[in-house]
């Protein structure tokens, strides 16, 4: 092999490394941006002042600008309580003490994508402290959020006044549970 | 292995290396500012433009399910930014970002000082004379809020609840009271 060859080799290899490793570590799996609690996960750094270039491009390649870490904390995630991929042909149970916080939302979506349903704590109806919603593509008794059409769905939850959250400790905050309870 | 392998599997490593951190550095800002571009051609610089489904306020949205957003890309070359906000009774914030996607300020509607408010934007330091000229100059408000950006550009992005038809409605209603104007 010549020069020519070697020079042209190694220059893409390292042109699709470097962008391949940039995209990765950009994007919503990279372990070091991203904060677990149980299969919920969250971007602590969003719209921190001093977040990583890494968490900055996260939201940039998106072509959002994310909101100050002050303001929310979101959490997502792609799995239910027993490690199974959320699918739309299923019913969930979504189970959670009365958040704290000053507004909360459930939502539904597919990443990189708008949401398709959204509850706030405005249209959910409980009876105590703790508040159960269904998450089902069919219309359920009580408290529903729709999942319709959704190829792979992700379930946000996010909590307003995220600073007074924060500062009680995130470890210490109870993140619903997501049971499945029937699949058509 | 032999010098020549050795230096060019060295190059690779290099160039992965190079093209990452440009990656990261360059595309994400480069990606806003076109972005940027694309509301500046839509609605004008220092002009603010609710975010609806296809315009492109909307692309800065990451929640459109549940918040409701308003964008304004400001340039500072002509004078200050008046930024006359009315506030909804429900959650709300303003955020400015500089030309890279790093917040500069931010406020909510609990920290808001009034229901109706100014926020005047400043690149440098202002001159105090300047500030008094402009308080008694004709509609101006003496108790503005001067926020000083330390960039000559940027973007402005109101968000209020808009989880739900009313919310929706008093967001709209809110931000349509609301504008983004240059003062020479």
């Amino acid at each position: 092999m010549n020069s020519t060859a070697r020079f042209a080799i190694s220059l893409l290899l390292g042109v699709v490394v470097g962008v391949g490793s940039a995209r990765y570590l950009a994007g919503p799996g990279n372990p070091l941006i991203r904060e677990t609690h149980g299969n919920w996960f969250t971007w602590p750094s969003a719209g921190h002042p001093d977040s990583s270039p890494y968490s900055q491009s996260k939201y940039l390649l998106a072509g959002v600008l994310p909101e100050h870490f002050s303001e929310t904390v979101t959490f997502f995630r792609r799995h239910d309580d027993d490690g199974g991929s959320l699918s739309a042909e299923c019913t969930y149970l979504v189970s959670m003490a009365r958040p704290a916080a000053r507004r909360w939302t459930l939502s539904v979506g597919e990443q990189g994508d708008m949401q398709t349903g959204v509850l706030s704590q405005n249209d959910v109806i409980a009876n105590d402290d703790r508040i159960e919603i269904r998450v089902s593509a069919h219309p359920q008794q009580g408290n529903w959020l729709a999942l319709n059409g959704l190829d792979a769905p992700f379930l946000y939850f996010r909590l307003y006044d995220a600073e007074t959250i924060l500062n009680q400790g995130s470890d210490r905050l109870e993140l619903p549970t997501v049971k499945q309870e029937t699949c058509s | 292995m032999n010098t020549s392998r050795a230096f060019w599997i060295m190059f690779g490593i290099l160039t992965a290396v190079a093209v990452h951190l440009a990656y990261i550095l360059f595309v994400p800002a480069s990606q806003l500012k076109d972005q940027t571009a694309r509301l500046i051609d839509e609605a004008g610089a220092n002009k603010l433009l609710i975010a609806e489904r296809g315009n492109a306020a909307m692309g800065f949205a990451e929640f459109p399910g549940e918040l409701v957003y308003a964008v304004c890309a400001f340039d500072l070359a002509s004078g200050p930014l008046v930024m006359r906000a009315q506030v909804p009774d429900q959650y709300w914030s303003i955020d400015i970002y500089g030309p890279r996607g790093d917040t500069v300020y931010t406020l909510n509607d609990q920290q808001a000082p009034r229901k109706q408010l100014s926020i005047e934007l400043h690149d440098a330091d202002p001159d105090p004379q300047a500030i008094v000229n402009a308080a008694n100059s004709t509609g101006r408000n003496m108790n503005a809020i001067t926020v000083l950006t330390g960039t000559r550009t940027g973007i402005v992005v109101l968000r209020s609840a808009g989880a739900g038809p009313v919310e929706q409605q008093t967001a709209i209603e809110a931000f349509k009271a609301s504008a983004c104007s240059v003062t020479p």
